[in-house]
């Protein structure tokens, strides 16, 4: 007869398993419990697209001093959807200049998605001021207008300001007025222009010797726009946009944005833009007038100058072509009886062919009648 | 007599009857393709839908939200149209490909809310119709005749 506790024991080994069953259920439960504890809830999905777009183009300038150049950039944009209420999207432009390519992070920035009518944006956005036509395939001409310029250095030599990126926190919202009309609020708060340095180094303190101002005499100091990244003053730059929209054609923007340039933060930069869409059937007419108020120091007290522009365009679909005419205008400034900004006009014609709603061929002869004409043509492609 | 009226008038309810949820999704597709027609177009011309599948207008939509500040119906609504226009899922809406495109073309109009606005999607899907690439594309999603 088998003895307790021996292997040739039944009731020892029916114990045994009892005990250790016994343990492994409570294992069981309490892992499961634990687990319960710390659920974290469903995974999210996460859908990724690559989207953006590129062009290859062609410009010259005529006249005396006569350069022409070819052209490329490719500008990705990638999104990524966390479940339904979160979005990331982030761009870059790469392209060529002078001997070497250069990247910029056009944007980077995360949405939540998770109300019905108010969204938060936050990280490096496009400044809502201004018609949007950066990208290559949406802007109707080869070239930009005068109000924004493409720059890699905060500055843009040809135009206004440059095409407006900043990075901080962006509000928007939008309420039905009626079955036909809207009206869209957006409000941020960025890390703003800063003083543009001459070596292109800008830590924005006024005394490091500064460029001036495209067209100004050395008396106004030049804005470097999207470049503040890490900021060069305690001040925060505040922006915002209303826009009204009817369904049928029309648009209506009122945008405007203040903040400090200079390391002091004493130093003041308004700017004010109102634009106008109708776009009725195969037509678009569009407009944008920019304002700015700069203060500077000048034999050390503080003054104030404005200047600003504008430009129209109007452009008519006929089947794949569409026929384009831009004027731009930045006004004069002058500062004490002296130019600091002389005037700038540009009349543009164009015309294009769609190969499809966004490939174009595009191409388009400038007439400067303060500089030198041109003429330009871009191929384009939004994937 | 009464019990057979009833009965006759169940089974020709029931025949011309749509299902809630089916129901439902034609009108966000109705209403979608109106957005679609009047807002798609206002920054660049508007994309066919056939360039993308489901899960990527999902997402591109979202950001055309941020872009456009459509609300969050907007957007579901957009997405609804396109997703039932790029012919990878008709099943939903109820409707085979072919009449698909027929049957927004008559969601759009009937959901006009006056002369203009109809005047204006008839123009916006005019002009979409001259886009050569995509011609077939926005035929189909917008029922022109070819």
């Amino acid at each position: 007869m088998a003895q307790e506790g021996t292997s040739l024991n039944p009731r020892a080994h029916f114990g045994r398993l009892r005990r250790l069953s016994t343990l492994l259920f409570i294992a069981m439960l309490a892992s499961a419990g634990g687990a319960l504890a710390q659920d974290p809830g469903p995974t999210p999905n996460i859908r990724v697209v690559l989207t953006g777009y590129g062009a290859a183009g062609y410009g010259a300038h005529l006249g005396d001093d006569a350069e022409n150049n070819f052209s490329a950039s490719f500008t990705p944009v990638a999104l990524f959807q966390i479940g339904d209420e979160f979005l990331y999207e982030s761009e870059f432009e790469l392209g060529l200049e002078g001997a070497s390519t250069f990247v910029v992070l056009e944007h980077a920035q995360l949405h939540y998605l998770g109300f019905e009518r108010f969204q938060i944006t936050a990280g490096k956005f496009h400044v809502p001021f201004g018609v949007w036509m950066h990208a290559d395939w949406i802007n109707k001409m080869p070239t930009t207008t005068l109000l924004y310029g493409d720059a890699h250095g905060g500055v843009a030599e040809d135009a206004l300001f440059t095409i407006l990126f900043d990075v901080g926190v962006l509000g928007r919202g939008k309420v039905p007025l009626g079955s036909m009309w809207s009206l869209g609020m957006e409000a941020m708060i960025t890390q703003g222009p800063a003083l543009a340095a001459a070596d292109g180094h800008d830590d924005g303190h006024e005394e490091q010797e500064v460029e001036s101002a495209p067209g100004h005499a050395d008396i106004l100091p030049a804005i470097a726009y999207g470049t503040n990244y890490s900021d060069n003053n305690a001040n925060k730059t505040l922006g915002m946009r209303l826009r009204l929209m009817h369904m049928s054609a029309w648009t209506f923007d009122v945008a405007g944005f203040h903040g400090a340039y200079d390391a002091e933060g004493e130093l003041s930069l308004s700017a004010g833009n109102v634009s106008a869409k109708w776009q009725p059937g195969f037509v678009d007419l569009r407009g944008e007038v920019v304002l700015l108020r700069q203060e500077f120091l000048h034999h050390g007290s503080r003054e104030a100058t404005s200047y600003g522009g504008y430009y129209l365009q109007a452009s008519r679909r006929l089947d794949a072509w569409e026929p384009v005419v831009r004027w731009g205008h930045l006004l004069e400034d002058e500062i004490g009886g002296e130019t600091v900004r002389h005037e700038r006009r540009r009349l543009s014609l164009g015309v294009n062919y769609w190969f499809a709603p966004s490939i174009p061929v595009k191409a388009a002869y400038l007439w400067e009648l303060d500089g030198t004409d041109g003429l330009f043509v871009e191929w384009a492609l939004g994937f | 007599m009464m019990m057979r009226t009833a009965l006759i008038f169940i089974v020709i309810s029931a025949a011309g009857a749509v299902h809630p949820a089916e129901a439902q999704e034609q009108s966000d597709v109705a209403r979608g393709a109106r957005i679609w027609a009047a807002t798609c177009n206002r920054c660049h011309n508007a994309r066919s839908p056939l360039e993308r599948n489901d899960a990527d207008w999902s997402v591109i939509v979202n950001h055309m939200r941020t872009m456009a500040n459509l609300t969050r119906s907007q957007a579901h609504d957009v997405t609804a149209f396109l997703q039932a226009s790029n012919g990878e899922q008709n099943d939903a809406v109820g409707v085979s490909p072919d009449d698909s495109a027929s049957s927004l073309r008559m969601f759009v109009h009937s959901h006009a809310h006056s002369a203009a606005s109809e005047k204006l999607f008839e123009g916006t899907i005019e002009e979409l119709r001259h886009l050569p690439r995509s011609e077939g594309a926005v035929n189909r999603a917008c029922a022109l005749p070819r």
